[in-house]
C-alpha cells in the first residue's frame, strides 16, 4: 500500500497547499461576523464556567437594606427586590441557561442523529418515523415544551428532555436528508459491495458525511435552547427559583419594572449577547461547511 | 387542482391523528398517578379514585385513547378543574384574541420584513443592506418577551402613549383596539421580521442573478416592473413557506407575549393552567392550536400552486 512520505507532506504545508480542516478553519477565520460569534460564544462559555469565581456576591444572599438599588461599582448591574446582587446572579444566570443549551444539544444530537440516520437508511421505516417526527413539528415549539413541561413538572432535567423533545424532528430531518443523498453514492455502494454491514455503512461511512450540516443545526437548536429556557422560565414553567436563570430573574423583575428597570435589562442583554453569538457562529459555520444550506 | 387539494387534505390525517395521539398523551407522562398530581396533596384518597373514574384512568390505554378521541371529534375536550367548565368553550372564548394577536404580529413582520429584504438585496453589500442584516441579526436573537417589556417600559411608563395591557376587541371600539394591539403584535412580530427579512433577501439575491431577470433588465423595463413583477413573483416561493411557518411560531409566541401584557388568549389561559396542573386546558389548547397550525400550513401549500405554476400537483 503506497504511503506518503514525511518529506511530501512537509513539502505541502511548505507550498501552502492546505488539509481540509485547515481549510475549514483559514475559510472560518475570513468571516468576520463568524469569529465575532464564536468568541462572544466563547467569552459566555467562560463566563458560565466561572462564575462562581466572578461572582462578587453570592447570588442567593437577600439584603433588604440594599433592595432595588441602581447600578453602581457597588452592584454593576444594581440589586432585585430582595437586594440580591443583580451582576452575580446574572453570571450565576449564565451557568444555567448554557448548561441547558448543551445538554439540549447533546440530547437533540444523539437521538436526532440516530432516528435520522435510521429513516434515511430503511426506507420502509421511513414513512413511519418521519410522519411522527412531522407531527412533533405539527406543534409550535414552546407550546409543546410549556405543556411536556406542566406533566412532568419543573426541574432543570425536565427543561432538557422538553426542549429535547421537541427540536430532536429538526435534527433527524437534516441528518436523514444528507442520509438519502449519500446512500446513492458509489462510495457507499463500494462499502456494501465489500460486505460491510448497515451498523458499519451506518456509523463509519455515512455518519461521519452528516457531521456538517449536524454541526450548523447544533450551532442553532443551542440558541432556540437558550431562548427557549428563558421563555419557559419567563412562564414559571422553567427550573424552578431560586437557581437563577436568566428567564427566571426576568420574571421576577418584570413586577419591578417600572421603579427599577434594570432588573429586567441585564439579563436580557445576557440572553440576547448569547444568541446572538450563537447565530452568527452558525451562520458562519453554514457558510463554510454546508454552502447549499445558504 | 381539486384532486391534488383533496390528496394533500387526505394526507393530514395520519398527521392530525398522531397530534391527537401526543395530546393525549400528555396526561399519561406525568410521572406517579395523574389523578394525585392534578388534585395536589390536599386530597383525599376517594377524591382522587373519583378522579381517576372520572377520567377513565382505570381503563386499558387503547380504550381510554377512544373515548378521548370520540369526544374531541364531537367537540368535546373535557371540562377545566379550575373554572368548572367545558374547555372547549373557554379556548373558543379566547381563541379570536389569540388569532388575532397572531395576525397582526404576522401583518408585521411581513411588512417589515419582505421590503427590507428586498432593498438589502437590490442594494447588496452597500450600507443599507448591512444595517438591514445587522438589524435581522440581532432581531433573531432578542426573547420576544423581553422586547415586549422594553416597549411597556417605553411607550407606556415613560411616554405615556399606549396602554401597557389588556384587549379590546376591534369590533367594538376599533381604536382602543389597535392601541392594545400594537406592542404585543410588535414584540412578538419581530423576530419572525427579522427571518423573512432574511430569507427575502438571499431568495431575491438568487432571482436577480437568472437569465431572465438580465433579458427583462436589457428589454429596457423600469427597475420597479424587474423586481416588483418578474423577480418577487418567483423569490415568493421560500417566503412563503417562512411566513407559512411563522403563523404556527407566532401561535405558539403568543403564550409567553399574552403573559407579558396580560393580553386575555389561550396562551395566558395556558400559563394558568400549567401554574394550576389544569391539564384538561393544556391538553386542549395543545390539540386546537396545532390542528390550525397544520391547516395554515396545508392553505400555504396550495397557495404554492396558485403562485408557482411549475410547481406539478402529483
Amino acid at each position: 500500500m503506497p504511503t506518503q512520505s514525511h518529506s511530501t507532506v512537509d513539502a505541502e504545508k511548505a507550498d501552502g497547499l492546505s488539509s481540509p480542516r485547515r481549510d475549514f478553519f483559514r475559510r472560518l477565520l475570513d468571516s468576520r461576523l463568524a469569529v465575532l460569534g464564536l468568541a462572544l460564544t466563547g467569552l459566555m462559555v467562560m463566563i458560565a464556567i466561572l462564575a462562581p469565581v466572578l461572582a462578587p456576591y453570592d447570588p442567593l444572599a437577600i439584603n433588604i437594606t440594599h433592595r432595588l438599588q441602581g447600578p453602581s461599582w457597588e452592584h454593576p448591574f444594581g440589586t432585585d427586590n430582595f437586594g440580591r446582587d443583580l451582576f452575580s446572579r446574572v453570571l450565576l444566570g449564565a451557568r444555567l441557561s448554557l448548561k441547558v443549551g448543551v445538554y439540549v444539544v447533546v440530547f437533540t444530537s444523539l437521538f436526532g442523529t440516530l432516528i435520522g440516520l435510521i429513516a434515511g437508511y430503511y426506507p420502509r421505516l421511513d414513512n413511519v418515523v418521519m410522519r411522527v417526527m412531522d407531527s412533533l413539528m405539527a406543534f409550535p415549539a414552546i407550546l409543546l415544551a410549556i405543556a411536556i413541561m406542566a406533566a412532568l413538572g419543573p426541574s432543570e432535567f425536565n427543561v432538557v428532555i422538553a426542549l429535547g423533545i421537541v427540536y430532536i424532528p429538526r435534527t433527524s430531518r437534516v441528518v436523514r436528508g444528507s442520509v438519502l443523498a449519500l446512500k446513492e453514492r458509489d462510495f457507499i455502494e463500494a462499502a456494501r459491495g465489500a460486505g460491510a454491514r448497515d451498523g458499519r455503512i451506518l456509523f463509519l461511512h455515512i455518519l461521519p458525511n452528516c457531521l456538517s450540516p449536524l454541526i450548523v443545526q447544533a450551532t442553532f437548536i443551542f440558541a432556540y435552547a437558550i431562548l427557549a429556557e428563558a421563555g419557559l422560565s419567563f412562564v414559571g414553567a422553567g427550573p424552578p427559583p431560586p437557581t437563577p436563570s436568566w428567564g427566571n430573574i426576568l420574571s421576577e423583575g418584570r413586577s419591578y419594572m417600572r421603579v427599577a428597570p434594570w432588573i429586567t435589562l441585564f439579563p436580557g442583554l445576557a440572553i440576547a449577547i448569547t444568541v446572538l453569538g450563537l447565530n452568527l457562529a452558525g451562520d458562519g459555520l453554514r457558510d463554510v461547511l454546508d454552502p447549499r444550506l445558504r | 387542482m381539486g384532486v391534488y387539494i383533496i390528496r394533500r387534505v387526505l394526507g393530514l390525517i395520519p398527521v392530525l391523528i398522531l397530534v391527537a395521539v401526543v395530546s393525549f398523551l400528555l396526561i399519561h407522562i406525568i410521572p406517579g398517578d395523574p389523578a394525585a398530581v392534578m388534585l395536589g396533596t390536599d386530597a383525599t384518597p376517594q377524591e382522587v379514585e373519583k378522579l381517576r373514574e372520572d377520567l377513565g384512568l382505570n381503563e386499558p390505554l387503547h380504550v381510554q385513547f377512544y373515548r378521548w378521541i370520540s369526544r374531541v371529534l364531537r367537540g368535546d375536550l373535557g371540562d377545566s378543574f379550575f373554572m368548572g367548565r367545558p374547555v372547549t368553550v373557554a379556548l373558543l372564548e379566547r381563541l379570536p384574541a389569540t388569532i388575532l394577536l397572531a395576525v397582526a404580529a404576522l401583518f408585521f413582520a411581513v411588512l417589515i420584513g419582505v421590503p427590507a429584504g428586498i432593498i438589502a438585496a437590490i442594494k447588496q453589500n452597500s450600507i443599507i443592506d448591512q444595517l438591514v442584516m445587522i438589524t435581522a441579526l440581532i432581531g433573531v436573537s432578542l426573547p420576544s418577551f423581553w422586547i415586549g417589556l422594553n416597549l411597556i417600559l417605553i411607550f407606556s411608563v415613560n411616554l405615556r402613549w399606549l396602554p401597557s395591557g389588556g384587549y379590546v376587541p376591534l369590533t367594538e371600539n376599533f381604536i382602543d383596539g389597535l392601541r392594545c394591539l400594537l406592542m404585543p403584535a410588535f414584540a412578538l412580530g419581530f423576530m419572525q421580521a427579522a427571518l423573512i427579512a432574511r430569507m427575502t433577501r438571499s431568495s431575491m439575491l438568487e432571482v436577480l442573478r437568472q437569465d431572465y431577470i438580465r433579458t427583462a433588465r436589457s428589454k429596457g423595463l423600469a427597475e420597479q416592473v424587474v423586481v416588483g413583477l418578474h423577480a418577487l413573483k418567483n423569490a415568493m416561493i421560500p417566503i412563503l413557506t417562512v411566513i407559512g411557518t411563522a403563523f404556527g411560531v407566532l401561535l405558539g409566541g403568543a403564550v409567553i407575549v399574552e403573559t407579558v401584557f396580560a393580553y386575555p388568549g389561550i396562551g395566558r389561559l395556558v400559563v394558568a393552567a400549567v401554574q394550576r396542573r389544569d391539564y384538561p386546558v393544556i391538553q386542549g389548547a395543545l390539540l386546537l392550536i396545532s390542528s390550525i397550525y397544520v391547516l395554515v400550513n396545508l392553505l400555504v401549500d396550495i397557495l404554492y400552486t396558485l403562485i408557482d405554476p411549475r410547481i406539478k400537483y402529483n
